[in-house]
Formats: C-alpha cells, structure tokens, sequence
C-alpha cells in the first residue's frame, strides 16, 4: 500500500503508434492501482485528442511542432517559437501536477514536457521521475536526445539498448484486448465463411496510400481465386492531394470484377474494432510501424509487410527486417516512381497479389510464419512496463539487466550516411553483407538516385557500381545520356550538364564494376570519348580498355582514341594510349607511338612502353621493328618513388619476429 | 636583452657599441636562431619521435616502403623556440613592434600546436580543431589586434595627423554663474563658447582646432601640441621624428605596392582588411604545407622581404631617399625577420627532401599569422600577394577547387588541390616541385624588392 497516491503524466504522439502504448500502459497501470491520478498531455489536432477522452483520462494541452531541419527557414522559426512556449506551458503544468512519474512514448508532442522535465531537474524543482519507452529499433531524434537524460528508457528492441545509457528491454506494450478474440466468432461477426482465405490490409489509423493503391491493383489478381476474401483498412487520411478513402473508391469502382468478386472485398475507413479483424484474418499486409507489428505478433498473423521509406533512421525497414530475417513476415519494398512532378512510392499491385497468393497457397508454410512470428510477441511487455514504472514512482531503482548488444550489422548500416555506405563498402566490399543487407542497401541506393542534389544522386551511383546492382544499368546508361544542362549559373562559372562531371565519370566506374558489354554500353562509351569533361573521357578509355575482347578493333572506338591521345590533358591521353594498344591490331600503330617517344611528359611515355610491350606480345607489331629503335626513346624522367632502405630492412625484422612469436605460440599453448 | 646591457657593457668593450645597429642585430640574430636550431633540432626531432608525436604506422609488416608516414610532426615547434630564444637575446623592448610579433607568434602557435595535439590525439588528421574554430581563432585574433593597431593610443605607429583638439583658457573670466555647459552656452560671455570651470563661465580662446600637424616628440621625451602647449610624449621610442614634408603613413590607409600614394582611407573599416589578410596569411601558409621544403623556403623569402621593408622603414637616410615615411621602432621588425629567417633555415637543415620533421600546424599557422601581423604593421598588405605568390597559387587553387568545382560543379577544376598535389599527379617528383617553387618565389621576392623604387 503505496502512502499517497500515485500521479502519472502521460505525454507522446503526433501519431497514433505514439498514442497507444502510452494508453496501454496507463489502462494497466489504472488496472493496479485504482485510487492513480491520470493527466495525458498533448497537442491539439493530434491523433491524441480523438483517442485519450474515449477512455477518460484528462488532457491538458501544450504546443510544439515537427523538427523542420536545420537549415534556416520560416518553419525553423516557428518551431522555436512554439516549442519555446510549449516548454513554458509544460513547466506549469509540471508544477502544477507534481507527477511522480512522467511517461513519454515518443513523438514531437512529447517534446515541451520532457524538455521542461530536464529543465526543472536541473534547477531541482521538480521530484519527478521520467520514464520514456521507445517503440522503434532506430529511435526518433526527440528520444535520442532525452532518452541520455531520463530515468529509465524502456526500448521494444533489444538492439535498441546502444542509444541509451540506461535502457531496459520491456517490450511494446499492447492493449488486452488485441489478440484474446476467437477466429470463428470474429468470422460469424463480420459475415465471412469458414473456409475463406482472409487478406487483411491496413496502414494504421491514418491509412497508407502505398498500401491502399497496391491492394487495389491487386484485387483483380486476388480475387481470380473464389476462396480469397479482402478485408480493407483504409485510413482517415485527408489531405491536399490524397483522400485515402475518396482515391481508393474511385480506383475500385474503375476495375472489371464480377459481382460476386466484389462481393468479397470489404472497404472499411477504419477498422473497428480492431482485434476482431486480426482474428478473421489468414494473411495481413500492413506497414512495419512498431505497434502494427507487436499486434500482429501477438495475433500470430503471418504477414507481408511493406516498410515506409525515409523515415527517421529508416526504422520501419529495421524492424521489417527483424521480422523478415527470422523467415516470420515477407518484406516487399517501395519503390520510387515520379508522377507529375512529385516523387511517389509505390509498389507493384501484381507483385504483391502473386506475394499474397503464395504466401496463402502454401498451408504449411503459413503456419510456420504464423509460428515464427508469435515468437515476437511479448506477452509480459505490459505488465513488466507496468511493474518498472511503479517500482519508479516508489522510488525504487531497479539495476539494469546486463545487455550483450554485440554487433547488428543491418543497424550500423542504416545508421550511416550515403558516404559512410560507400566508404564502408569500398572498405569491405559487398560479400562482407548477407542478402537481406544488400536488399536493403539496393532500396537505399534506389532512394538517393531519384533524389534533386547531384551529391546525393552521385553517392547512389556510386552504390549501384559497389552492390553490382545490374538491374540499374539502365538507369546507368540513361544517367550518362541524359544531355539536360546544368542550370544557367553553374553553366557561366565551368559547369555542363545536369547530370555533372563526377556521376558521369563514376558511372563510367559503374560500368566497368557491373562488367556487362552490350551495344548501349558502347553507345555510351562512344560517347563518354567525346565528353567535355577530362575525366569521364579518361575514364571512357579506361572502360574500352575494360572490355578490350569486346572492342577489338572496332573502328569507331579507335577513331576517338586517335583523337584523345593527342590531347594536351595527360590523364585522357594516357588513358587513350592504354585503351589503344589493348584493342587495336593494325600494324600502323607503331608509326603513331613513335611520335610519343620524346614526349615531354614520362607519364606518358611510360604508356607507350606498356602499350609496345602488349602490341608485340598480341603479335601486331614485330619485336624486331621495335627493337631496332627503342633506344630513341627518352627515358630521363621527373618522377621516381623514394626507396627507404630501412624501410625494407624494418619488413624482414617483423616477419622475422611474426615467425617465431607463432611458433612460440605452437610451443606453448597455454 | 643585450641592448638593454649595452650601455653597461660599453664600460668594458667600445665593441659593444655594435649591439646599437640594427643591422647587427639582425644578422646576429638569425645566425643565432639558426644555430640554436641545430644544436637543439636532433633533440626535439627525438623527444617528439618518442612521444609519437608522428603518423603511427599501427602495423610494421604492412608499412609501405616508399612512404614517409611515422615521420614526426609538429617541428614548427623548433622554429618557435629558436626564434624566442633569438629576439630575448638581441630584441630591443622598447619598440611596439616586438610586442606585436611577439603576441602573434605566442597565439597562432597555440593555435597550431593544440590543433596538432588534437589530431595525434584521435589519430585522424579530420579529428584537429574543426573548420570553424580555426577560423574563429583567426578571425578573434584579427580583431583584436585591428583595434589595438588603428586605435590612436596602442599603435605602433606615430599617428602623426592627429586630430589635436585643443582647449586653452581665456584670459579673463566671465562672471556668470553656472552650473553645467550648458548654462554657459548661447554666448553667455559674449565668446562662441564657453564651458563652466569652478561654477563661473569661461570662453576658451583655441576652440576645437583641428590640426593636421604631427605631434612631435623630443629627444627629451617631451613634445608641443598642436596648440604650442606641452604635453607628455605617450610614446618615448619616438625619438628624431623630423621631415614634416615627408609622406606619412596612417594606420588606416591601404597602400599598393608600385603606387607612391594610398589609394583610400578606410577608417576604423579597416579592422576588416586586417581580419581578411590575417586569415588569408594563416591559411595560405597552412595549405602551402604539404612537400617537404615547399613552405619554408618561400616563408623565409617573404620574412627577408618584409625585413628588407622594415630596416629601410625604420633608418632615417634610407626612409627619406626612397620617400618612405619612417616608422621608428620598425626596425625591430627587421630583427625579428632575421631571428625567422635563421630559424626557417635552420629547419630546412632537417625539414629537406626526405623530411626527417615536418612543421605542422604549429609552425606552418604561427608563420602564418606572424606573417599577417608583419605586413600589416608594416602597411604593405597588398604587396603579400606578389611576394607570396606561391600561397596565393596554393589558396586559390585549393578554393576553385573545393568550393566552386567539387562542392557545386561537381567536376575537378585542377588534377588536384592545393596546386602542389597537381604537378605530383602529372608525375613530378617532389624535390622538383618544391625546388622549382622556390625558384618562382625568389623571383617574386626580387620583383618585391623592385617595388621600393619603383614607385
């Protein structure tokens, strides 16, 4: 028997995947301790205020608004005047409500509270203790920046505990009520019959338009097959360009289905409630948001999940693949695609109703995700949420558990920037990663080549050479065809085309990676020969001498290269001269090099001797010819490389050293 | 410290007298520097070599045979202490220009060493001072020296043209009773103006002239205001300051090399100029840093240059017949040059291809920001671009190509930057390339030196 009663601030959202855990743990917390004060804090407009009156808590509300970015900008500035007046208002409530403890599930809404929480902390006006629970393996930026400072952080991911100093593994809370329904009673309830194969699609309770426009190209498809039966969440979503409920409408009633068909498919804007829904259901195709997947889990419901793309630290894809790479759920990815002049993510209807029907024509393998995917489910995570945040509002601290976090390949990488993947690529190269990991990284590439800023694009071209995606070849080609121009200004100061000197010279890499020869290639490299800029000419010559079997002798290529290694820009003569005497048969090369023998620069000549030693050795001059006159060439030279003797003399001393400290180590094992 | 002695030692030897020329002194000193950096140059190479103050090469079996990685860095701290060791010796503290090289030395070399420290420390030559702190040091420097340089008070140059506001009493009083100025204005005692002294009104006779006169201190010590009242001389190195007629230079006018004339006067505006050729100098002299031999040598032919600048600012004879205002005190300057010239040689004894030191940030920012601090007390800013034209090659490329080529065009505008790396890309060795330096920087010394007559 606690001497007072317990006060809980309740505070998170923007989303509902931020509303509902802080729900769940405060309907178990009121389950315990009957006599708690309860104050949910919020802003106005938000996924909150429809959710938190219905199971009567009280609400005070605060202002704050979604980091804009750093850049300066107009919303930059209203951020900071509303956040700032948010924190204002936060530390008035705090002193007002005197919690014992404060819960944060996440999201901006949860920002004035936590930030005047720190502040009061420091200023030790308030005895309040600060729990905050994070639902996502990568955490959002508000939680990574309080979570260093609050009491306790529970993650729902055990990976998750590296970001904080003082993590615990609780588990994603879930409501009671999700999972505990009957799959025949839910069926009677929505009028569906026993034997019927359910698809159930949702994007949470604001709809995902990827989902919504995927289930619809899918229905014709699906529905071929009498037994599948859709059951269809749409969402609330209203927006400017997209009204989830209104796009879909109209998208179903343009396709060709018999009555009968249509019969079996079910529009819901909202699925409600919503635990009877995941109990009728066979297979589920739903987004990798934290609480759709501890729900589905809980339900056993094998899934085919579709992550949503560029999210903070890509935590949707993180979590799909947790699920995916313990064989539990199918990941089928977005895919970028421009409509008019905005980018859409969009996945391929066909392909996700041929995912659906294998997933369901296959009853032994849906059992097993069905199994694999329970393994996720944490039954304990609300109660031992419950149990941490009383034992904190006692004042007890319980010590952390130990974590051996070891290493999580797909998180270090999801944490690197476009630059960071390259380096680490170039560093390790692609088989230091499994397949998923390259499936992942291929979607990332995918992003940052549609992207505006060159430096962006330039990194995913970059990718595609290192992941040896040879499906983005096309796109390679199309890149170094592209003769858009660069905007006027670059243009005045030395700049070209759109697609600028680096990503045309790295695509020319990109080739050579994916090493695959057809007549675009040569279109392109015929092409690259004649580029106004030195090094994608350079490295043109470099690729002809990549596919030397594929050039030979092909009159066009030599034509251009006759040209290049006459130019002034060594780098692109020398490369010419290389490319030259790999393809060329005809014996009058001879005649051109001998030109090159007194040539100002040795680079160059040191090209010419390489190419002669290759010329002979392919047989197309004779060894006599270039016998007779090689002395005439100038071999004085401006360049050489250092030899430090003790340099050398260091190398054997440390093999030596090597070899018996390995033998003594053979002697004596211990 | 010597001149200080001088007139004690001259009781012993007349041969001390020589310590009084500047022209001694000089030498003296950058044989000094020079010599002190070879006897102690094995030394610090040794004790920096062991407190792996270098590139670490981590494992021994895979070092490169033809690379110059584990040499040690940081050398600038040589030419630091042989240079101090060098001016305590043969410096006149008197002169304000002592003071000046003196804080910059002291504070660029911070600068660079604390910056070098944090590289060694992280083993990442990315984990220094970051981009904006480095600046920031710079630019604070900047400031604060451009207002204790153009400020009336703290510069080390006469400010000859004073603008001498002079208020002598009236004879006679006017027996109006007041309590402020105020009281007394309106041509109370039939005078323009009148202040209130003693609570009576009194005219004052030589009201608000301006004068463009210089204020001429005497051998004495003292000196005449603009008004013929005396006054106390602020600055007792001022000494033989004659030849009124004589171009004068003030703090705050841009002067051109090959121009006889300032071309503007930019006021307390100024402070931005000297921000700029500070930043400018630390910089160019940071990036120029990159082959062995390839700073120095160009730094030592800039501080000869400036040296040659200051001695003829700071002699009398020599000021007047090339119709340079003189600068007493520069001199110093001259001496200073000397003790950097002998220690910039004193490290190219150890610094020549290969390297067995390099300087580092903290000698290659310390010559850089003395080398700001020098032309601009010398007001021969501009000239900097012609006789560090080497640096000038070396920033710009490394500007063009940073931040016009690769960070917007996203093309090479150079093979490579700083413009060094571009000949060793086109297959130049790297004696070559810093000996061929050289040469096109002792040509632009030459080409300086013309600029005194030339004019």
């Amino acid at each position: 028997m606690t001497q007072q009663r317990n006060r809980y601030l309740l505070t998170g959202g923007g989303t509902g995947g931020h509303v509902y855990p802080a729900i769940a743990i405060a309907d178990e917390l009121r389950r315990r301790e009957e006599d708690a004060e309860f104050l949910y804090v919020a802003v106005r407009g938000k996924a909150a205020e429809k959710i938190v009156p219905k199971r009567g808590y009280p609400m005070e509300f605060v202002s704050s608004r979604g980091w804009p970015g750093a850049k300066p900008s107009l919303s930059l500035i209203l951020f900071a005047l509303s956040l700032g007046w948010g924190i204002v208002r936060a530390m008035m409530i705090l002193r007002k409500f005197k919690p014992t403890v404060i819960i944060a599930t996440g999201g901006y809404v949860s920002a004035p509270i936590m930030l005047a929480w720190v502040i009061l902390k420091r200023l030790k006006m308030t005895e309040a203790k600060a729990f905050v629970h994070e639902q996502n393996i990568a955490p959002g930026r508000l939680n990574r920046l309080v979570g260093k400072m609050a009491t306790r952080v529970g993650v729902s991911f055990i990976e998750s505990c590296r970001y904080f100093p003082n993590a615990e593994w609780v588990g994603y809370p879930v409501r009671k009520e999700v999972g505990g329904k009957e799959r025949k009673a839910s069926r009677e309830a929505l009028g569906i019959p026993e034997d019927a194969k359910v698809v159930l699609a949702f994007g949470g309770s604001q709809g995902a338009r990827t989902i919504n426009r995927a289930m619809i190209d899918a229905l014709p498809t699906l529905l071929k097959d009498p037994k599948v039966w859709v059951l269809h969440g749409v969402g609330r979503f209203q927006g400017a360009d997209y009204s989830a409920e209104k796009d879909t409408q109209e998208r179903f009633s343009k396709l060709q289905l018999t009555d009968e068909q249509r019969k079996r498919y079910r529009m819901e804007p909202y699925l409600d409630p919503i635990e009877t829904y995941y109990a009728a259901s066979d297979v589920g195709v739903c987004r990798a948001g934290a609480g759709t997947l501890s729900e589905v889990s809980i339900c056993g419901l094998p899934a085919i999940i579709i992550p949503k793309a560029n999210l903070p630290g890509d935590h949707q894809v993180m979590n799909a693949r947790a699920l995916g790479d313990k064989g539990a759920a199918l990941v089928v990815y977005e895919h970028t695609k421009k409509e008019g002049n905005r980018l859409v993510d969009y996945v391929e209807g066909t392909a996700l109703a041929e995912a659906v029907l294998e997933t369901l024509a296959d009853p032994k393998k849906l059992t097993e995700m069905g199994e694999f995917i329970k393994q996720f489910a944490d039954l304990e995570a609300l109660s031992k949420t419950a149990e941490r945040i009383e034992q904190m509002g006692r004042g007890e601290m319980p010590p952390l558990p130990k974590v051996d976090l070891g290493s999580h390949k797909g998180l270090e990488l999801s944490e690197m920037t476009g630059g960071g993947l390259v380096s680490y690529l170039s560093r390790n190269g692609r088989d230091s990663l499994d397949e998923k990991d390259l499936e992942y990284l291929a979607y990332r590439t995918e992003g940052y080549l549609a992207s505006q800023a060159w430096q962006v694009r330039n990194v995913g071209v970059k990718l595609v050479g290192l992941l040896k995606l040879e499906d983005k070849l096309d796109l390679i080609l199309h890149i170094l065809s592209d003769p858009t121009p660069a905007p006027r200004w670059h243009r005045l100061v030395g700049g070209d085309l759109k697609q600028v000197g680096f990503i045309r010279r790295n695509a020319f890499n990109v080739l050579r990676q994916l090493n695959i020869w057809n007549d675009e290639v040569r279109e392109a490299i015929l092409r690259g020969l004649k580029d106004p800029y030195y090094e994608v000419r350079s490295n043109a010559g470099r690729t002809v001498s990549h596919f030397k079997e594929q050039c030979a002798a092909d009159k066009d290529i030599l034509a251009l290269l006759e040209l290049g290694i006459t130019e002034r820009n060594f780098e692109v003569a020398r490369a010419c001269l290389y490319a030259m005497t790999d393809i060329d048969d005809r014996e009058a090369i001879y005649g051109v090099l001998k030109h090159f023998f007194l040539h100002p620069n040795w680079r160059i000549r040191e090209a010419v001797v390489e190419g002669l030693a290759k010329l002979v050795q392919r047989e197309v001059i004779a060894a006599e010819t270039v016998k007779a006159d090689i002395d005439q060439l100038l071999l004085t030279s401006t360049g050489f490389v250092p030899r430090f003797q003790i340099r050398e003399s260091m190398l054997k001393l440390s093999s030596v050293l090597e070899q018996s400290l390995r033998q003594n180590a053979q002697e004596d094992p211990s | 410290m010597l001149y200080h002695l001088s007139e004690t030692l001259m009781q012993y030897s007349s041969a001390a007298r020589l310590v009084r020329y500047t022209t001694f002194r000089t030498i003296v000193a950058m044989l000094t520097s020079f010599l002190i950096s070879l006897l102690i140059g094995r030394y610090v190479i040794n004790f920096l070599y062991r407190r792996k103050i270098r590139d670490v090469v981590r494992d021994y079996s895979v070092m490169s045979v033809d690379s110059k990685r584990g040499t040690p860095t940081m050398g600038g701290i040589l030419m630091l202490i042989s240079i101090s060791c060098s001016i305590i010796l043969w410096g006149n503290f008197h002169s304000p220009f002592l003071y000046y090289l003196l804080f910059a030395m002291v504070w660029f070399g911070a600068v660079g060493g604390y910056d070098d420290y944090m590289k060694l420390r992280h083993q990442d030559s990315d984990k220094g001072l970051s981009r904006g702190a480095k600046y920031l040091s710079q630019i604070g420097y900047g400031l604060i020296f451009g207002i204790l340089f153009l400020h009336p008070v703290t510069t080390p140059l006469p400010h000859p043209a004073q603008e001498a506001t002079c208020k002598s009493r009236w004879n006679g009083s006017c027996p109006r009773l007041c309590k402020t100025d105020s009281d007394c204005q309106k041509r109370a005692c039939g005078v323009k103006n009148a202040a209130c002294i003693n609570n009576t009104c009194q005219a004052l006779a030589c009201t608000e002239k301006k004068t463009k006169e210089p204020v001429v201190c005497q051998n004495n010590g003292q000196c005449t205001d603009a008004c013929g009242r005396g006054a106390t001389c602020h600055k007792p190195w001022m000494v033989q300051l004659s030849n009124h007629d004589v171009v004068v230079f003030r703090p705050s006018q841009l002067y051109v090399p090959f121009l006889k004339y300032h071309i503007i006067d930019l006021s307390w505006l100024y402070v931005l100029v000297i921000i700029f050729m500070i930043v400018y100098a630390a910089n160019a002299v940071n990036f120029a840093d990159g082959l062995d031999g390839l700073t120095i040598v160009p730094t030592i032919f800039s501080f000869a240059v400036y040296g040659i600048y200051a001695y003829i600012f700071g002699n009398a004879i020599l000021s007047n017949y090339l119709w340079f205002p003189m600068l007493p005190g520069a001199g110093e300057s001259a001496v200073f040059c000397g003790a950097v010239v002998g220690a910039g040689v004193g490290f190219l004894w150890f610094n020549a291809y290969p390297a067995e030191v390099f300087m580092g940030d903290t000698g290659s920012i310390a010559l850089g920001g003395v080398l700001g601090t020098l032309m601009v007390l010398l007001k021969q800013e501009v000239l900097f671009f012609l006789v560090g034209g080497i640096f000038l090659a070396e920033i710009a490329s490394v500007a063009l190509q940073d931040y016009l080529g690769i960070r917007i065009l996203g093309k090479r505008i150079f093979f490579r930057a700083p413009i060094h790396h571009t000949y060793q890309h086109r297959g130049l060795a790297e004696p070559k390339i810093a000996i061929r330096f050289w040469i096109i920087s002792g040509i632009l010394a030459l080409l300086a030196l013309a600029a005194l007559k030339i004019r």
